[in-house]
């Protein structure tokens, strides 16, 4: 097992090296210049700015510098703001992570009822439901749910009941937090709840359910000892990838609550030719997807024993 | 429609949770509970954690971060919003953007009104205890001039203040050092600092109230470890010093700033408001929900939503903030014949300037007929000079003007295709397709656009490489010479390269001018040329739109203080 958590973390390592490189040489092929403001500059200016930012350099000395600072930690100075990057980003990702967090146990809770309950009552009125509710949930997107809650359940809700149970904007308070939360997880929940009612149905049919309601257990225990526990398997192998979703996705959600997360500054980095804060933002990001995907492997491990990891077959 | 719509789906999503909740049954129970203990923990937290009824205390919309507090480097008109609250330079300006006493109490003017001697006031204190004195401008003044430290303003001021250039570029240490024992600002002792200008400038006591010229502490400035990396003071509340009406109490990057009374500020008695919280919301919808819901005091709006909250019978309000846009034509796109006055010309008189500014802005800016808009010096000038560029809405004149410049420059219409530069935002694709239009309509000629990021459009721009742009600029100090003197021969700011020596001249002049009358005469001769020649052809004088609760009274918003709360207080 250690071995091979080692083998795959030197592989994420190269992975991370390799993107930081092509992010390296890509912004530096975006078109304009990270000093240019609309009003006109002193070429000396400028020269100072690029000297104090390192683009003076060539630029594979750039990227060498770079990673070297990387390995301890040092991101550089943002260019648009005159804070080091890291800084920037320990400030605003625990925010998008709890964001993102939030809403992917929300998704996961709701999305697995929801199609747990679709495969038992299976053709029935709450199975159509459900469904349909997932297919609406896939289709409209994120935005237009934020907006909708805020102005339903923060503005409007305000307005008639007089209480501020919803904050319309802002991170911190719990009553802020709901509703972005909310509003990210609905098209992961949609994709939860579908994946679930699928798996639910192969599971339901099975021999060993069969097994099981002949040796005469109950209901419940058949549902959530053999049913629920194998059904679960495929949403945890989706789990990856719509924590990366929700994690990356927060843009638009964080917008519209006016939440200081990371999501921004993706946007606003490239817009802004801020070279720093996209290597930054893109190396932090990568390096945690990466991670994020190990993790999952190694918890599939976990839940079924049967999976055995690559290094272990020797 | 769509919303009605959207509400029913979200709706029955929550209806038809809580239905198949309860048919899981254990489930279900679990679920009501955590759902009701989360209302309950909502509506515990949510109880005062906002709204600010009964003090004096106010909430505005910042729109957003700002990049930094450091008023030696800031560029920033959001850092500046901020600054003005809480460091307080030689001068203040007062509703109308006239200087009045700030740090200094008085000053006085040389005979040949080059050089200012400012008396400080004794007794000044600095947040962190230091007294401020003569030393903290030219402490501030001679990191501003020193090209390393990177100040973008620093190229604009220089030609302004006597021994600045010098200072600038300084080859080495040792040429740095002996530019600034010889430079135009001086600490005589601690209460007097003494400025000499490079001419008699109308503008030159305001000038002193741009941040550029606020005074730093150096030891605030060292604690913040700025001595070895510039870029580190003013970085968060901390990192910084204010001798200004209020300090900042807490900075949350991207979600708000607070500023809280100075009680050691000199005029606080004057200073109405205890707390100031500005918000960072950049989303135009989310800023109108939060001024709904009472949370919020003043938000910028957009005229769209202008219109709407009119109409709902708020104090809609609005302000010249001293932009003016105009069609920037590049002077040396021969194969255009954008060289010829005549072709430039005849273009701006074929857009229909007024129905632009109600397409785009869809509020009440008014069509420019001037470079320099009437938000300038109280519109003293404007006054003077009057309105020199008029559209009479006879296209077919302005088709003919363009046909015959066209024709001097042996083209014709038929193959006049010229490229209009644009960004790739939704806003500049609607100022894109209302000029294609008006190319259309009015001249019968086919506008090309290219649309590009913002930086790419900048980067062309100075490149020059491009026909026509639509492009804005806003005043850095109160003077028409902050808006006519970047058409000068070789100004970085005059990307199409026109030149003419009669302007430059004028411009000149104009610089070396004590008397304001004469002053205003030269600059109209100036104005003049730009309206027969039109380098640029002006449309419209923005006005921004904002809404402020009916309690806050007195905010100041200016083309010179974007924001301005010092003299806000709260009706009772």
């Amino acid at each position: 097992m250690a071995k091979y958590i080692i083998k795959r973390l030197f592989y994420a390592f190269l992975t991370i090296l390799v993107l930081l490189a092509l992010t390296f040489v890509m912004m530096h092929m975006l078109p304009g210049d990270p000093f240019s403001t609309g009003k006109a500059m002193d070429e000396g200016t400028k020269q100072a700015l690029r000297a104090y930012y390192g683009l003076d350099k060539p630029l594979l000395e750039q990227f060498i510098i770079y990673v070297r600072n990387a390995m301890v930690g040092d991101l550089g100075q943002s260019i648009k703001y005159s804070r080091p990057v890291m800084q920037i980003i320990m400030e605003s990702f625990p925010v998008s992570f709890q964001l993102g967090m939030l809403s992917l146990i929300f998704a996961v809770i709701a999305g697995v009822a929801l199609g747990a309950v679709a495969a038992i009552r299976r053709g029935r009125a709450a199975d159509t439901v459900a469904m349909t509710l997932s297919v609406i949930g896939v289709s409209i997107p994120s935005f237009i749910v934020a907006a909708l809650l805020q102005y339903f359940c923060a503005l409007k809700l305000n307005q008639l009941t007089g209480t501020q149970i919803f904050a319309v904007t802002g991170w911190g308070n719990f009553n802020q937090m709901i509703l972005p939360a909310l509003a990210l997880s609905f098209s992961s929940l949609a994709t939860v709840s579908r994946l679930m009612r699928t798996s639910m149905l192969d599971v339901l049919s099975s021999d060993y359910i069969k097994t099981a309601k002949a040796k005469g257990l109950s209901e419940k225990a058949i549902l959530w000892k053999h049913a629920i526990r194998n059904a679960i398997m495929p949403v945890v192998t989706v789990l990856g990838p719509i924590a990366a979703a929700v994690l990356t996705g927060g843009f638009v959600v964080e917008n519209v609550f006016s939440i200081p997360g990371m999501g921004k500054f993706f946007v606003l980095a490239i817009k802004e030719n801020d070279y720093t804060l996209i290597a930054g933002t893109t190396l932090f990001y990568g390096a945690f997807l990466i991670l994020a995907v190990l993790v999952v492997d190694i918890l599939y491990g976990i839940i079924d024993p049967r999976i055995k990891l690559a290094s272990e077959k020797e | 429609m769509i919303d009605a719509h959207k509400l029913t789906t979200t709706q029955m999503l929550t209806m038809v949770l809580s239905n198949e909740e309860e048919k899981i049954g254990m489930k279900g129970n679990w679920v009501k509970k955590v759902a009701a203990s989360m209302m309950c923990l909502a509506m515990v937290t949510g109880c005062g954690s906002n709204g600010s009824s009964g003090s004096k205390e106010i909430s505005v919309n910042l729109t957003a971060e700002p990049p930094e507090m450091n008023s030696i480097l800031t560029t920033s008109s959001g850092s500046m919003n901020v600054l003005r609250h809480c460091v307080e330079g030689l001068v203040v300006l007062d509703a109308k953007d006239e200087a009045q006493p700030g740090m200094a109490e008085s000053w006085d003017v040389s005979p040949d009104k080059k050089t200012y001697t400012f008396h400080l006031r004794k007794g000044q204190k600095w947040s962190n205890g230091e007294e401020v004195t003569a030393k903290d401008f030219v402490f501030a003044w001679n990191k501003h001039f020193t090209k390393k430290s990177g100040a973008a303003y620093a190229s604009t001021w220089m030609t302004k203040i006597a021994g600045a250039e010098d200072v600038f570029n300084a080859k080495d240490d040792a040429a740095l050092k002996k530019a600034l024992a010889n430079a135009g600002w001086k600490a005589k002792d601690d209460y007097t600092f003494e400025v000499t200008f490079t001419g008699p400038f109308q503008y030159a006591v305001v000038l002193m109230a741009f941040p550029s010229f606020f005074p730093v502490n150096e030891k605030a400035f060292n604690d913040a470890g700025a001595a070895k990396d510039i870029k580190k003071y003013g970085t968060s509340e901390k990192t910084m010093a204010y001798n200004g009406p209020y300090k900042i109490t807490s900075w949350t990057h991207e979600d708000s700033l607070v500023l809280e009374k100075n009680q050691d500020y000199w005029n606080k008695d004057a200073i109405k408001l205890d707390k100031i919280t500005m918000k960072m919301i950049g989303n135009m919808t989310t800023a109108v929900n939060e001024f709904n819901n009472g949370t919020i005091d003043m938000i910028d709006l957009d005229g769209e939503n202008a219109k709407t909250l009119k109409k709902d019978g708020k104090n809609v309000q609005a302000f010249d903030d001293g932009g003016v846009w105009y069609l920037e034509f590049n002077s040396q796109a021969k194969n255009l014949g954008l060289n010829n006055a005549k072709v430039r010309k005849g273009i701006t008189l074929a857009i229909n300037a007024k129905a632009m500014a109600e397409s785009i802005l869809q509020n009440a800016s008014p069509v420019a007929t001037t470079m320099t808009p009437a938000a300038v010096a109280n519109g003293e000038f404007k006054k003077t000079v009057g309105d020199l560029l008029t559209r009479d809405g006879d296209y077919a004149k302005a088709k003919a003007m363009l046909e015959e410049g066209l024709k001097e420059e042996g083209l014709t219409l038929a193959k006049f295709t010229p490229t209009l530069l644009c960004d790739d935002t939704s806003s500049a694709k609607k100022q894109a397709e209302f000029l294609q239009a008006q190319f259309k309509d009015n001249l019968g000629v086919k506008l090309e656009v290219k649309q590009v990021t913002y930086k790419s459009r900048l980067d062309l721009m100075d490149k020059g490489q491009f026909d026509i742009v639509f492009a804005g600029w806003s005043a850095d100090y109160n003077d028409p010479m902050t808006y006519l003197d970047m058409w000068m021969t070789g100004n970085g700011n005059n990307h199409g390269k026109w030149s003419n020596a009669e302007y430059d001249a004028l411009i000149n002049k104009a610089s070396s001018l004590a008397d304001k009358d004469q002053y205003y005469a030269t600059l109209k001769k100036a104005e003049q040329i730009l309206a027969d020649e039109c380098p640029i052809g002006v449309v419209f004088d923005r006005q921004k739109d904002f809404i402020t609760t009916d309690k806050l009274k007195g905010v100041v918003r200016t083309a010179f203080q974007d924001m301005n709360f010092n003299y806000a207080y709260i009706e009772e």
